[in-house]
């Protein structure tokens, strides 16, 4: 028999090598448009311990995006501190901010010009402090000068959350994104 | 202002009345924080300007002698 992930045409998998499967889908790719918010509730559990957030997006105007942490369908909006380096052009700068109300992943899109973050979550559901960093390739307003941006941070309060809350600072969001749990 | 739109688990739907209000907060409150941003990073422009402008040198040149 083949080694996963080396299958074979009409192989029978096992559940030892069925439980291997590095990614598991905890919410499918689901479209938004023109939202302020996005809301995905019931997705942090004890089946995982780390997560990812694929997100692709474009905000109608200069606003940023950001998220907070859920629990029982309620976001929590303290303990946010976030860390990021921001490369655009030959231009590099930093900026840190703490105790803030929201947790920063991507820069605005000031239009139809698409963006993404990867982001991994480390611990949501656990009743501990959540890290997290974001990967952003952001297109302000063109495709020709892509900007990296990248954001490293926690969430200090220990408590277990089950959701997640995206939200632009200003005008809408459309796009969509995907959340994955790490398998252990 | 029309009441803004959440996308809630894949639905679109107006926020709540309350949810409204702590979504506006939070988005004025990201909109003063980006200003405050905007404005330290143009302070610090101006000051490198004005300690270009005492050693007579262009930005190029101030590049150029920093790598």
């Amino acid at each position: 028999m083949a080694t996963p992930p080396d299958f074979t045409a009409g192989q029978v998998l096992t559940a030892a090598q069925m439980n291997k499967i590095g990614l598991w889908v905890v919410k499918t790719e689901t479209a938004f448009s023109a939202a302020a918010s996005v809301t995905a509730d019931s997705i942090f559990t004890s089946d995982f311990t780390n997560y990812v957030l694929k997100l692709r997006y474009t905000t109608s105007t200069t606003g940023s995006v950001s998220f907070k942490l859920r629990a029982s369908g309620s976001s929590a909006s303290t303990n946010y501190n976030f860390q990021s380096i921001n490369g655009n052009g030959a231009s590099v700068s930093a900026s840190g901010s703490t105790g803030q109300t929201s947790a920063n992943i991507g820069i605005l899109t000031n239009g139809s010009f698409f963006s993404s973050a990867s982001v991994d979550l480390f611990g949501p559901q656990l009743a501990e402090a959540t890290t997290y960093t974001s990967t952003n390739m952001n297109s302000q307003g063109a495709y020709t000068a892509p900007i990296n941006y990248y954001i490293a941070g926690n969430h200090s309060t220990a408590t277990a959350y089950d959701g997640i809350e995206i939200l632009v600072a200003s005008g809408t969001m459309t796009g969509s994104y995907t959340i994955y749990g790490y398998n252990e | 202002m029309s009441t803004p739109l959440v996308n809630d688990n894949g639905v679109n739907r107006e926020m709540t009345t309350d949810e409204a209000a702590v979504y506006q907060a939070w988005a004025a409150e990201q909109a003063a924080l980006i200003k405050q941003i905007e404005q330290d990073a143009a302070d610090k422009a101006a000051a490198r300007a004005a300690v270009l402008a005492k050693l007579g040198l262009t930005t190029d040149e101030a590049a150029a002698l920093l790598g």
